[in-house]
């Protein structure tokens, strides 16, 4: 902690007053301090440094919290009313029984933790002639209403997805999960953000060694700021020079806990909707909860389709151009015959032509992002359409072209996880100069160097291409097809869990 | 950041391992090699030369078991003494990778032929042999996986396309079946034994596993895997073009594949389909056999470490593998290797085998 690195611990001393005064000056007199002093003459709000100056002997306590980050409403209720009532029968009832208060509060010595506790958005009380200070979890910071992820939609299933708060993230978590084995363990990152960070995990179940990897990794981390679980996942991941997601990157809350179930362990951090999910296999990126929801046959069909998809998305254009211009004895000919026909009056080479079209789709997607939803769609629509059927016109490019570019687009986004989506958009690039200056044969080598640089990868000690290699039949039928639920007994291998026995006999006896 | 994981094989691995390396060494020209020994009968070259093989890789599992832990390499010093050992290993590796380097370059002028006729030979042998270098470069678990990931499509592919050559067959060109003397076959097992020389990679790998007798298995199953498309394969050869027809290609197996046609299929040709598919065994092959060689330099010169192995041994590799085309018949000098290689790659661990059993050395069961 920076704070504690520049000197030593500051105890508390008897006047409330002058502790309020030092938290002021430690904060550099900062104006969305208040404090409350009771039963002085007044309550002072505004510069704190020349409140706490002002003091006196007749106050009795001193109530300090950050504005809009603690509930000022319920302060006043619970402290400040009780406080001004009877002060010293509210200050040892909350000094000796906070464990029984329905407060939720903590005792301090320091002057430093209890300014940690504050910069949290805990309310502090200093009372007259005691040398503890009390801290207050009463939070009053706006919180974002719980909605479904935008990037993570799905047909069937709850509609709910992480917000900014590490506690409802973590709640929500807890009521999927109502397990004591349900680990939660806390640490603070950051030397200046004090980000909160929450691994969870089910203790009879996870790998241990995985989650004894995950908390050093963790600590490892030296830094002044966390702001995103993005800032986590750089710097935990196995390889730092990679393309792919080494980690699993989710707001879904019941992606999570489905993880958290098959024994992998889940990263939350404050004031960040997406939670981090170790270890991680390639084959996990192109799986949804919602496969879980349906039946088997849907099921696998969904996953079908999203491999297909996938493949269409990386290899698509470096395909189109490897038989369109390199081996095109290799096409039927009337096929052939059909693409040369469309690229006639074209001006450019065909690898230039299909830069150009994937370079204008990039540009739409990224500029589509930002874009007011309301204008988004309509806008997407018309570029399209127009400057499509314009640039055919001219001959700028060839239909065959644009057919192949934007079915390439499109197949991009059938796959759940976006990064592992942005990954496949930069090798789709190397696919097209692999096609376009080799032809089918680099399109294997193209190929072949990725799934070779895939194969060098691990998350946690797991294989980034399992359960395809190594070879984990037991986890190989979950993959590329569904395993029927009532088949799922066991835990997959690849996680390499504590206890792997996930359900019984599932027929009732009526029911053979 | 790394993970601690200790390096070790699962036995299913080694069908995995041994498949793609046989495989992926030479499936295009053997019909040719086995009808030039037993006419039309050749189909039966591929299998009488695994006989012989099997006593190989029972030889080396049990010097694996005598020495527990041990390399083949490491064996040949505990049981020959230290300088005969390093000169029969260097003359193997040396052996291998030139080899080795030979056959990729043969590889690599039926890419040129089949694929990239105008595109210069050393550009693409250039990126081929960076990738397996890469590969090699990050040990033998990345190349499992790498070749546990394309085993089972590649192996349905090739397969399939055997397969549907079959309706082509005129089975008169099949005839007669055995039509061969005992001497014949042993010639036809001897000319075809070089399909199985890969095998020389157990040497290396056979530490990786504490389950021997799974290991073992698995091993048969790979070659018993390997024999069943040599043998599918050369029936197709031949059944479709004859003795006489074969003799007409250099790669009959293509040849054989261009045969087929599906309508609705949306290549022209199938040919090409199955080099592809094969072209990626090739690389995890390649990548093993590397792999392979830069092991055996970095035991047998301890100072050398396994990665500064791959790139002492990248130079000699790259340069026969980018000799300028048309001043050495790689092709000839392949096929002398392929011809005598029986005695480096098969006599050299049954005569270490032969010399510690004899001289009672290592663990005796």
């Amino acid at each position: 902690m920076g704070f504690r690195s520049r000197g030593g611990m500051t105890p508390i001393g008897p006047d409330p007053v002058g502790n309020a005064a030092n938290v002021a000056k430690a904060l550099g007199r900062a104006t969305d301090l208040v404090i409350r002093k009771i039963p002085g003459d007044d309550c002072v709000r505004g510069d704190a440094a020349a409140d706490a100056r002002d003091g006196s002997s007749s106050v009795r306590a001193v109530v300090l919290f950050l504005e809009g980050l603690a509930d000022e409403e319920a302060i006043r209720r619970h402290i400040i009313t009780p406080l001004l009532a009877d002060a010293a029968a509210a200050i040892a009832h909350f000094s000796a029984a906070n464990e029984l208060s329905a407060l939720k509060s903590s005792t301090h010595e320091t002057l430093e933790t209890l300014i940690d506790a504050l910069l949290e958005g805990q309310v502090l009380l200093f009372a007259d002639g005691c040398h503890t200070g009390l801290a207050f979890v009463m939070p009053g910071w706006s919180l974002r209403p719980i909605s479904e992820p935008p990037s993570e939609k799905a047909i069937r299933g709850p509609r709910e997805g992480f917000t900014e708060t590490l506690r409802e993230n973590i709640a929500m978590v807890r009521r999927w999960v109502r397990d004591p084995e349900l680990r939660v363990t806390k640490m603070q990152i950051g030397t200046r953000t004090h980000t909160d960070v929450a691994i969870m995990y089910l203790g009879d179940v996870a790998n241990p060694d995985i989650v004894a990897e995950v908390r050093k990794r963790l600590a490892a981390i030296k830094i002044d700021a966390i702001l995103e679980a993005g800032y986590l996942e750089q710097l935990i991941t196995d390889s730092r020079t990679t393309l792919f997601p080494l980690t699993q990157a989710t707001e879904r809350s019941d992606k999570v806990t489905s993880a958290i179930l098959e024994g992998r362990v889940a990263i939350i951090v404050d004031k960040s909707a997406s939670a981090i999910i170790v270890p991680t296999t390639v084959n996990e990126l192109y799986q949804s909860p919602e496969d879980y929801y349906y039946d088997f046959w849907l099921g696998t069909l969904l996953r079908v389709i999203r491999l297909i998809g996938n493949n269409l998305a990386i290899a698509l254009p470096g395909l189109y151009i490897a038989l369109a211009a390199v081996n095109s004895e290799l096409l039927p000919t009337q096929l052939a015959l059909n693409i040369a026909a469309s690229r006639l009056g074209v001006p450019f080479p065909i690898l230039l032509e299909v830069l150009l079209v994937e370079l204008t789709i990039e540009i739409f997607r990224e500029a589509g992002l930002r874009l007011p939803s309301t204008v988004a769609q309509t806008l997407g629509v018309v570029a399209g359409v127009v400057l499509g059927f314009a640039a055919v016109q001219i001959s700028i490019v060839s239909n065959a072209t644009l057919i192949v570019s934007v079915t390439t687009a499109v197949a991009s986004f059938s796959g759940p996880n976006f990064q592992v989506g942005i990954s496949w958009r930069w090798l789709k690039y190397f696919m097209i100069l692999g096609g376009a200056f080799m032809g089918l044969f680099g399109i294997v080598a193209v190929g072949c160097f990725i799934v070779a640089h895939m194969a060098t990868l691990q998350s946690f000690g797991v294989s980034y291409l399992a359960p395809w290699a190594p070879l984990q039949p037991d986890a190989l039928v979950d993959a590329p097809l569904r395993q029927p639920l009532w088949l799922k007994f066991r835990r997959h291998s690849t996680w390499r869990t504590k206890n792997r026995r996930r359900m019984g006999d599932t027929r009732g006896e009526d029911n053979p | 950041m790394t993970f601690p994981e200790k390096t070790s094989l699962r036995p299913s691995m080694y069908l995995v391992l041994i498949f793609t390396a046989i495989i992926g060494y030479d499936m295009l020209s053997n019909p040719l090699v086995s009808v030039k020994a037993l006419g039309n009968s050749g189909y039966f070259a591929p299998l009488a030369a695994a006989v012989p093989v099997i006593a190989i890789i029972i030889a080396m599992f049990a010097l694996q078991k005598r020495f527990p832990g041990k390399s083949g390499v490491q064996c040949a010093s505990l049981i020959i003494g230290n300088v005969p050992a390093v000169i029969i290993n260097l003359l193997l590796i040396i052996f291998w990778r030139v080899f080795a380097a030979l056959s990729a370059r043969n590889i690599m002028t039926l890419v040129s032929t089949q694929m990239l006729l105008k595109t210069p030979l050393w550009f693409f042998s250039t990126i081929g042999y960076l990738g397996i270098m890469y590969l090699a470069y990050h040990g033998i678990e990345s190349i499992s996986r790498f070749v546990a990931f394309t085993f089972i499509p590649a192996t349905i592919i090739i397969i399939i396309v055997f397969c549907a050559a079959f309706p082509y067959i005129d089975i008169r060109q099949l005839l007669p079946v055995l039509d061969f003397s005992v001497t014949d076959l042993i010639k036809g097992a001897f000319s075809m034994s070089y399909l199985y020389f890969p095998l020389i990679l157990l040497f290396l790998i056979t530490p990786y596993t504490k389950k021997l007798p799974s290991a073992r298995r698995f091993t048969m199953a790979a070659l018993a895997l390997s024999v069943l498309v040599f043998l599918i394969q050369n029936i197709g050869a031949i059944g479709i073009f004859g003795t006489s027809g074969l003799n007409r290609y250099t790669w009959p197996t293509l040849e054989f594949a261009h045969v087929i046609n599906i309508r609705y299929i949306a290549l022209e040709q199938i040919g090409v389909v199955l080099l592809t598919v094969w072209l990626v065994l090739t690389f995890g092959a390649a990548a093993f056999n590397y792999w392979g060689t830069a092991l055996a330099l970095s035991q047998l010169f301890p100072k050398i470490s396994y990665k500064m192995a791959v790139l002492i041994l990248a130079l000699p590799t790259g340069l026969v593998l980018l000799l300028p085309q048309n001043i050495i018949d790689t092709r000839f000098y392949l096929l002398i290797f392929e011809r005598w290689g029986v005695l480096a790659f098969f006599g050299h661990p049954l005569i270490l085998w032969l010399i510690a059993v004899i001289r009672r050395q290592g663990k005796e069961s």
